[in-house]
Formats: C-alpha cells, sequence, structure tokens
C-alpha cells in the first residue's frame, strides 16, 4: 500500500534546493510535495515526485546524494480536528511518529498526509481499523494527471 | 608444546644474549666505520670512534640514520660491501620521492631466511608442512622473504605471488596448503571468497597464516580466525633492516618477538632522540648487528610503538613490540593524546566507510576541538536526521574505543571533502596557524 517517497541529501548552502529542483524539472519530473529537515550542516528534502526512481537517476547523474523510500499516506478529512485524531491513533498504538507532511491534491474534502514510521505494514493495519483511508501509490500517481 | 627454529637462541639467557649483541655490535661497528663512508662521516662529526662502542650500552653514542639519509645515499652510498659481493637487491615501495634499494651478501639473505624460518615454525610449521607464500614476488621483500624461510624449514613452498584469488583458491584445497602468507587484508579477502563459495572453516586445510606488511586491527585478526579456521600469526619487518620476520608473533600473541641476536631495537623519543625506558611509547629504532651489505645503524623507522621484555609463555626470551601504532611524523598530540591519522583509518574501513575523512583539530579557549569529517556511502544515505545522527554516534564511540579520545565525528555528503591534486588532505591543524 505505502508509497515511494524521494530524499534528497543537500549539504546548506545556498542555491542547493534551487539546483535539486531544477534537475528534477528538467527530467520532466513533476513536483507534488516537499518537507525540508535541516541541521546546522545539510539538509534532508523529502518529496513525492511523479518519477522518484528517474528522480534518484538524474540527481546521481548531477552528483546529488539521493534515495527513495516508502512512507505512508493517508487522507484525512478536511475538517478541524482530524488531525489530532490521526495522531490520537498512532500514540494510543505506541507508534513513533518519525515525521510528516502533506502533499498537495486535488481531491475535494479531503488533505493527503504523508507519514514517516518504523513499520508500514503495522502502521496501516493499525489506520485501516480505525477507518482512516490510506492512500495507494496509484492514488497518489493520480493526483499528478491534474 | 612449543616449536622453535633455533631454540638455543631464541631462549637464550638475557645476559648471554646482551653478550652477543655486546660482541657483535663492537664487531660491526668496525665493519661500518671502515666500508661505509657515509656512515664514518656522521661518527666523526659525532666524534665517535669504533673503539668507543664496547657494547650494548654504548649503542646511544651512535649517530642516527633517518630515511633522508638514505635518499641523500641513493642508490649505493649505503653499501658496505663492493658491490659484486652482493647477490640481490630489493627495494622500498617509495610512495614519496626515490625508493630506497637495499643489498644483500648471501650471508644477509641466509640470515633473514632464518628470521622468517622462525617466524614459520613459531606458527607451528614443520618440514611437512605447506606454506602457501601470496605476498608479491619481486623487488617487495614479502614474497622472496618466506619463501625464503619456508625453504630453510624443509616445508613445501607454493611461490604463488599475490593475486589470481581463484587460482589461490583452487592450489589452496588441491593441495592442502596448511600455512598462509600474506596481507592481512588479501587473507580476509580470500576468506570472504571460500565462504562465497560454500567452503566452511571446517572445510579448509590451513593451520595458521603469517600476515604482515600492512596495519590491522584484532578485530580482523578474529574475523580472520574464524572464516579460515586458523590462528592467524602477525609478522613485521622492513626493507631497510631486511624485510618480513625482523620480529614475529608467537603462539601467545601478545606482541612480536624481536630477532635481538641480529636486530637491536631502541625507542626514542621522535622530537628529541632522547632513548626512552622500556614499556614507554616512542619511535622504534633499529640497529643491524651481522648484516654485511647494507647493515643500518640506529635506524629511525618512524614506527610508534612499545617494547615489552619479559618472560613469554613460549619460552622465547627475545624482547616482544607491540603492533605499531602509526608513522611518527603523521602524529598529532590532541588534549595531551598521541593520535594517528592510520588509527582513524582503521576504524573508518572497519565500520564500513570509505577512507575518504578529514580531520580538523582547533583550539578554542585553550581546549584542543577534534573534528573528523567522514563521506559516507550514498548508499547508507537515509531519509531521517535520527539516521544520520545514529551513524554519527556509532563512529564516534568506534574512535573513541580506538584512540581514548573522542572527537565530534561529520558525516558529510559523498565527495564533499576537498581534496587538491586528487589526494584528499587528510589533517588540518589550525593551532600550528597561532
Ligand atoms: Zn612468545
Amino acid at each position: 500500500m505505502a508509497v515511494k517517497q524521494l530524499s534528497v541529501l543537500a549539504e546548506n548552502k545556498k542555491g542547493s534546493l534551487k539546483e535539486i529542483l531544477t534537475v528534477i524539472a528538467e527530467a520532466g519530473i513533476d513536483l507534488r510535495s516537499i518537507s525540508v529537515a535541516d541541521s546546522e550542516r545539510y539538509g534532508i528534502f523529502r518529496m513525492i515526485v511523479s518519477d522518484p526512481d528517474g528522480a534518484v537517476k538524474a540527481l546521481s547523474a548531477a552528483g546529488f546524494t539521493s534515495r527513495t523510500n516508502e512512507v505512508v499516506a493517508v487522507a484525512i478529512p478536511d475538517e478541524p480536528g482530524s488531525l489530532l485524531h490521526l495522531l490520537n491513533v498512532l500514540e494510543k498504538a505506541d507508534i513513533n511518529l518519525e515525521y510528516m507532511y502533506s502533499i498537495i491534491n486535488s481531491e475535494a474534502g479531503s488533505a493527503y498526509m504523508v507519514l514517516r514510521v518504523d513499520d508500514n505494514q503495522w502502521t496501516e493495519s493499525i489506520l485501516e481499523k480505525e477507518g482512516v483511508d490510506i492512500l495507494t501509490e496509484e492514488r497518489v500517481k493520480a493526483s499528478f494527471k491534474e | 608444546m612449543e616449536q622453535y627454529y633455533q631454540r638455543e637462541i631464541e631462549t637464550m639467557e638475557p645476559s648471554e644474549l646482551k653478550k652477543l649483541q655486546s660482541e657483535k655490535l663492537k664487531k660491526q661497528v668496525r665493519h661500518v666505520y671502515e666500508h661505509n663512508a657515509y656512515y664514518r662521516r656522521l661518527m666523526d662529526e659525532k666524534g665517535v670512534k669504533p673503539e668507543d662502542i664496547q657494547g650494548v650500552e654504548d649503542l646511544c653514542k651512535l649517530p642516527f640514520l633517518s630515511k633522508q639519509d638514505l635518499k641523500d645515499a641513493y642508490p649505493t652510498g649505503m653499501l658496505s660491501v663492493p658491490m659484486t659481493d652482493c647477490v640481490r637487491i630489493h627495494s622500498t615501495s617509495g610512495t614519496t620521492g626515490k625508493r630506497v634499494i637495499a643489498f644483500y651478501t648471501q650471508h644477509d639473505i641466509d640470515l633473514w631466511d632464518e628470521c622468517c624460518a622462525r617466524a614459520i615454525v613459531a606458527t607451528g610449521g614443520n618440514e611437512d608442512s605447506i606454506v602457501q607464500v601470496c605476498y608479491g614476488y619481486g623487488l617487495f621483500t614479502g614474497g622472496m622473504g618466506l619463501h625464503g624461510g619456508a625453504g630453510k624449514v624443509g616445508a613445501l613452498t607454493l611461490p604463488m605471488s599475490s593475486g589470481n584469488t581463484e587460482r589461490q583458491i583452487q592450489f589452496m584445497m588441491d593441495l592442502g596448503a596448511s600455512i598462509l602468507c600474506c596481507t592481512p587484508s588479501y587473507a580476509a579477502y580470500i576468506g570472504e571468497s571460500l565462504k562465497e563459495q560454500g567452503y566452511m572453516p571446517e572445510d579448509i586445510p590451513l593451520k595458521a597464516g603469517i600476515f604482515g606488511a600492512e596495519p590491522w586491527t584484532e578485530e580482523m585478526r578474529q574475523d580472520i580466525e574464524k572464516t579460515l579456521g586458523i590462528k592467524a600469526y602477525d609478522i613485521y619487518g622492513l626493507t631497510e633492516i631486511s624485510g618480513p620476520g625482523v620480529a614475529f608473533e608467537c603462539s601467545e600473541q601478545t606482541g612480536m618477538h624481536i630477532n635481538e641476536d641480529h636486530f637491536i631495537a631502541e625507542i626514542i623519543n621522535p622530537e628529541t632522540g632522547e632513548v626512552l625506558p622500556e614499556g614507554e611509547k616512542g619511535e622504534l629504532v633499529f640497529t643491524c648487528l651481522d648484516k654485511e651489505a647494507f647493515p643500518m645503524m640506529r635506524y629511525r623507522t618512524r614506527d610508534i610503538c612499545v617494547l615489552h621484555r619479559g618472560k613469554c609463555s613460549c619460552g622465547r626470551t627475545f624482547l616482544k613490540m607491540a603492533k605499531p601504532m602509526g608513522r611518527s611524523d603523521d602524529m598529532m598530540i590532541i588534549r595531551g593524546v598521541n593520535v594517528f591519522p592510520s588509527q582513524i583509518e582503521t576504524v573508518l574501513l572497519k565500520e564500513g566507510y570509505t577512507s575518504n575523512y578529514q580531520i580538523i583539530v582547533d583550539r578554542v579557549n585553550n581546549t584542543d576541538t577534534f573534528d573528523v569529517y567522514v563521506e559516507f556511502l550514498p548508499e547508507d544515505f537515509e531519509d531521517t536526521m535520527k539516521s544520520i545522527a545514529a551513524k554519527e554516534k556509532k563512529l564516534q564511540d568506534a574512535l573513541k574505543t580506538m584512540l581514548g579520545i573522542s572527537p565530534k565525528v561529520h558525516l558529510v555528503e559523498p565527495k564533499s571533502i576537498a581534496r587538491s591534486e586528487g589526494k584528499a588532505v587528510r589533517v588540518i591543524d589550525r593551532r600550528k596557524l597561532v
């Protein structure tokens, strides 16, 4: 069920995000979401893109370190308290959330969220039981076709 | 039951040994003074005459020889017999500047071979052994040295030289080689290849290995011993002094016995040249007692190590040297602790990193700062900060265990460490600029 995410390592120097985005754009790859984590020395950009493997290839050719990995993606209702509810579910199941971010989507009435946890399968089974709408790769991909 | 190649020499009473060394030294100083103009000049400059050397206690009066002296005397300035009396040369790999060419008479070859024979017998070798030598043959001393030693022992020698692992394994398995001689990294590689081919340690005929010519760790020893099902012995030597076998390990595996009937070892302070008492860490210095063609006197090896004399469970009375910790010219003193880049390199390779690193030492508020930048492998990159921090912490702990002090480890992007002329600048010591 999980969704493929692209992560790119970038040293904290001016322009590196722009360079990364240029490489991705020039490869004809569409970007749906980006989240940035940074420390004093480097940043990690995590992205949902239309072709993660193609992006890794293009980035590596341009000298960037990147990789793909699977993350859990869910659609939550676009209403007050729904994110809080999701976090409560994770907490109750003792699931440690490494980070999360949202995906720009065109589905009316819902928000797409990316969740980075240790065990995707286990997390999805918990969420499923709680009636959370879990996204497939196909549904995320479909949002690129707009 | 411990075996010796020359029991009466290897287990000689220390007082007898000292007497033997003194006699040989007196004779050797005369030989060198008379036949080597370069060293004679050094002795004259220091005001030392051969008759001033009456025994080992006078050794400290003699001038040192350094790598620079050997460069200055290149190619034949250190030769102490007519070149026509020599039967062979060997040469250092010479990564920097001129190579050193070492000359040997037949007598020199015989005594070197004997040293290697002692090393082989100390691992349990005898005339029934099959010794597989996969050190390089040629100018490098590794192959010919162990080859000569195996010949003295009367073992069957497989003169494989290095490389062609497939053939190494084929001959090892088909003939039942019992002693493997090579670099520790090649031994580890052979071990991995055997494992990949499905051989268990008990399928491998080897009983012992004699590994040297490069730095290796205790962990590497244990790994090699496990994968090959052998006991792994260390050996030490350098072309300038003869080759492998200057010192060798016994069954106790707690240091290498120096062949003291041929070589006197001293430990000096690398900065002042002062001789340090036994047990102190310093630069290793060798004097050849009976080599004819290329007799190094108080040769500074630049290897930093510690010497210990004491009863060894193997019965040998020869002084033991610890594994060298690094080169004196690379040594840094950080927060009062001696640190060698080679130690850091060893840890990096063991932890699965490449040796692309940079050490930055600085002084802030009168305290040394110690930062190690290491490029991580592209495939080790993960998407969380936590994973990077955990990797840094693990490496930091491993470095602390090796060095005794804790550096701050920074994992950085692959290929991000500055290189000059293709080679990374390993150490930046900003304290020296102050
Ligand atoms: Zn011993």
